[in-house]
C-alpha cells in the first residue's frame, strides 16, 4: 500500500515511518512526506497515494481541509488523521477519515487502521462536499481535466463570475472554479467584500476608488490590471468599508 | 486570633478603648462629657489597660495560636481581666496619692476593682470576638484565592504535553540523549506548573522555565523556531509570578511561529523602566488568508493570566496585547513586589 506521512514535524514524521517499517502485515511503501496540507494534497495527486497519515494542526493548510479537498478527487486515498490532542474528533468524523489516532501513536492501532483501508473502496472513502460545516477554507481548489490546482486565499485579488464558473484572479494568474459567488461571499465575509453583481474583491487590497469618463466609480485593486466597476447596490457598503480603512 | 503587633490592629484596639471610655463615664451622668478632667481620666485608664493588653497579646501571641480554638480564647480573655485587675488598683493608689479626685472619694478600692475588671471582661469578650471573627474572614479570603491560584497555574496545554512525548517518542530511537533531554526539560515544567512556589520567583528562575520550554519546542519546529533575546541585566531578580511568561511565549508559538510554513522568530524582551518591569514577547502573525485557528486556546490563556496578576498585585500590574498587520506582542508590566 502506497502511503504518504504528513506532519509538520520532522520527528513526527521520522517516528510514522520507523512505525510503519515495524509493521508487518500490511505491507506498506513510504512513497513520500509532506509538511503541510497543500503539499500533502499535491503530492497525492502526482504519487497515487493510497493512505494519507494526516496530521491536522499545520501550517498553510490544515489537515481537516486537505481531507476536504482531497475527498473531492477521483481516486481519493483512505485518510488516517494522527493528531497530538482529541478535540477535533467530531471534524474529522464528518470528514469521512477512516480512523483517528492520537500521538503518540500505538503500532497496534495504527496496523489496526492501516488494515481497514486495505478493505475500501473508491466510494467509501469520497466524502460528501458540504464535509467541514461552515469554517472557511485557507485554500479554493479548482480540479481541470482531472488535473488539481489550489489557489490560497490571501493571494486572491478578486473573484469575477461568468456564466456558472467564478474566475479566481490570484497572483498566480487566473482560474475557473465551479462555485457561486453567492457561497463564497458567504464562506469569507472578512475577506472579500462584494462590488457589483458579478465581483468580490479582497479587503485588504482595495487600494481606493476612482471615477471613470462617464462618473461611475470604480475600485482600484491590487492586483487586478485595470479598475472594477462598483454597482451603485453595493456602493453605500464600499464607501462605508472605505471610511473605516 | 488576629495579630495584635499589626499597627492596623493596635488603632482599632485603642479606637474601641476609646469608645468605652466615653460610653462608661456618659452612662451614669451624660453631663459627665463636658468635664473634661474625668473625660482625659476615664480615657487614660482605658486606654492604659487595653494597650497593655494588646502588647501582652502580641508577646504571648505565638503561644496562643499553638493552642486549641477555645484554650486559646480563654488565655486571650484572661489577659485583659488581669491586666485590668492589676491597672485599676494602681489606678486607685495612685489617685489616693496624689489627691486628684478623678474616682469618686466614696468608692472604696475593692468594688472598683471589681466593677472594673467585670465591665472589662464583657468588652474584652465582645472585642475578641469581633477580632476573631474578621481574621476567619480575612483567611478565607485568602484560602480562597490561593486556591485560585492553584487552579490558574496547573494548566500546560494538553497538546504542548502529547506533543512532547510523541517528540520524545520518535528521539528514543535516533538520539536518546536527546531523548533523555527532552523528559528532564517536561519534568522540570511540569514540576513547576504544580508547584508549591505559590509566590513570586526571580525573572532569572521564570526565563529559565521559558528555556526549558523553548529547548522542548525547537525539537519539534527546528529551525522554523528562531528566539532572540534582549534582556535587562537589571531586571534578573525582579520578583514575578511563577509562570506568567512562559504561557505568553506558547500562544506566541501555537498562534504565531507554528502557523507559519517558515516560522519566524520570537522576540523576548525584558526592561526595568522606573518602579515597572516590562517584559514583552513578539511574533509574527500566520500568513493572510489562513483558515481561522482550530484551537481557541489563545484567550484562556491571557484571561488566566490576568486573573493571576489581578490576585498577585491588585490593579497595579497589566498585561496588554498588541497587534499590527504582520506582528502580535504581548507586554506584561508588573510593579517591584518583595517576596512573601
Amino acid at each position: 500500500m502506497r502511503v504518504l506521512i504528513v506532519d509538520d514535524e520532522a520527528l513526527a514524521r521520522s517516528r510514522m515511518r520507523a512505525l510503519l517499517a515495524d509493521i508487518g502485515d500490511p505491507v506498506t511503501e513510504v512513497v513520500g512526506e509532506a509538511a503541510d496540507g497543500r503539499a500533502a494534497i499535491e503530492q497525492c495527486e502526482a504519487l497515487q497515494v493510497q493512505v494519507v497519515l494526516l496530521d491536522i494542526s499545520m501550517p498553510v493548510m490544515d489537515g481537516l481541509e486537505a481531507a476536504r479537498h482531497l475527498a473531492g478527487g477521483e481516486h481519493p486515498p483512505a485518510i488516517i488523521f494522527c493528531t497530538a490532542y482529541d478535540e477535533h474528533a467530531l471534524a474529522a468524523f464528518e470528514a469521512r477519515a477512516i480512523d483517528y489516532l492520537v500521538k503518540p501513536v500505538r503500532a497496534e492501532r495504527l496496523q489496526a487502521a492501516l488494515l481497514r483501508a486495505v478493505k475500501l473502496s473508491d466510494a467509501d472513502r469520497r466524502a460528501p462536499a458540504s464535509g467541514l460545516g461552515t469554517r472557511s477554507r485557507s485554500h479554493l481548489c479548482a480540479r481541470i481535466r482531472g488535473n488539481l490546482r489550489l489557489v490560497a486565499v490571501g493571494e486572491i485579488s478578486y473573484l469575477l463570475a461568468e456564466d456558472k464558473y467564478v474566475v479566481v484572479h490570484s497572483d498566480q494568474g487566473e482560474v475557473l472554479i465551479e462555485e457561486s459567488l453567492k457561497t463564497l461571499e458567504q464562506e469569507f465575509p472578512d475577506r472579500f467584500v462584494r462590488i457589483h453583481r458579478n465581483c468580490l474583491i479582497a479587503i485588504d487590497r482595495l487600494q481606493g476608488l476612482d471615477r471613470d469618463a462617464e462618473g461611475n466609480l470604480q475600485a482600484r485593486v491590487l492586483g487586478a490590471a485595470q479598475p472594477l466597476e462598483i454597482s451603485r447596490r453595493c456602493l453605500p457598503a464600499i464607501r462605508a468599508l472605505v471610511k473605516h480603512l | 486570633m488576629p495579630d495584635f503587633c499589626s499597627l492596623g490592629v493596635l488603632g482599632a484596639v485603642a479606637l474601641v478603648a476609646q469608645l468605652v471610655a466615653l460610653v462608661i463615664i456618659m452612662v451614669p451622668d451624660p453631663a459627665a462629657i463636658m468635664n473634661l478632667q474625668r473625660v482625659v481620666a476615664a480615657s487614660f485608664l482605658v486606654q492604659w489597660i487595653a494597650l497593655s493588653s494588646a502588647a501582652l497579646l502580641c508577646k504571648l501571641g505565638p503561644r496562643i495560636v499553638g493552642m486549641s480554638t477555645s484554650a486559646g480564647m480563654a488565655w486571650a480573655w484572661s489577659v485583659p481581666l488581669v491586666v485590668t485587675a492589676v491597672i485599676s488598683a494602681m489606678m486607685r493608689l495612685v489617685d489616693d496619692a496624689f489627691r486628684f479626685g478623678v474616682i469618686p472619694e466614696d468608692t472604696t478600692t475593692q468594688p472598683f476593682v471589681i466593677s472594673a475588671v467585670v465591665l472589662s471582661a464583657l468588652f474584652a469578650a465582645a472585642a475578641l470576638r469581633y477580632f476573631y471573627v474578621q481574621e476567619q474572614l480575612r483567611l478565607n479570603v485568602e484560602r480562597e484565592s490561593e486556591a485560585r491560584i492553584d487552579a490558574l497555574q496547573a494548566r500546560i496545554r494538553p497538546h504542548f504535553l502529547f506533543n512532547t512525548l510523541n517528540t520524545v517518542a520518535s528521539l528514543i530511537r535516533i538520539d536518546p540523549a536527546a531523548a533523555e533531554r527532552a523528559v528532564e526539560d517536561l519534568a522540570e515544567l511540569f514540576r513547576a506548573s504544580l508547584n508549591q512556589e505559590k509566590n513570586l520567583c526571580p525573572l532569572a528562575r521564570e526565563l529559565e522555565l521559558v528555556d526549558r520550554y523553548l529547548d522542548i519546542e525547537s525539537l519539534r519546529l527546528r529551525e522554523r523556531l528562531q528566539v532572540q533575546r534582549l534582556l535587562d541585566p537589571d531586571a534578573m531578580d525582579w520578583p514575578v509570578p511563577l509562570l506568567s511568561l512562559q504561557p505568553l511565549v506558547e500562544n506566541a508559538i501555537y498562534h504565531g511561529i507554528q502557523t507559519r510554513a517558515d516560522g519566524g522568530a520570537l522576540r523576548i524582551e525584558t526592561r526595568v523602566e522606573g518602579n515597572t518591569l516590562r517584559i514583552s514577547v513578539h511574533n509574527p502573525k500566520p500568513p493572510a488568508g489562513t483558515a481561522p485557528a482550530l484551537s481557541r486556546g489563545n484567550h484562556i490563556a491571557l484571561d488566566n493570566i490576568r486573573q493571576r496578576l489581578a490576585l498577585h498585585y491588585g490593579h497595579r500590574a497589566r498585561l496588554e496585547v498588541d497587534s499590527g498587520p504582520d506582528y502580535h506582542a504581548a507586554t506584561l508590566f508588573l510593579p517591584r513586589m518583595t517576596r512573601s
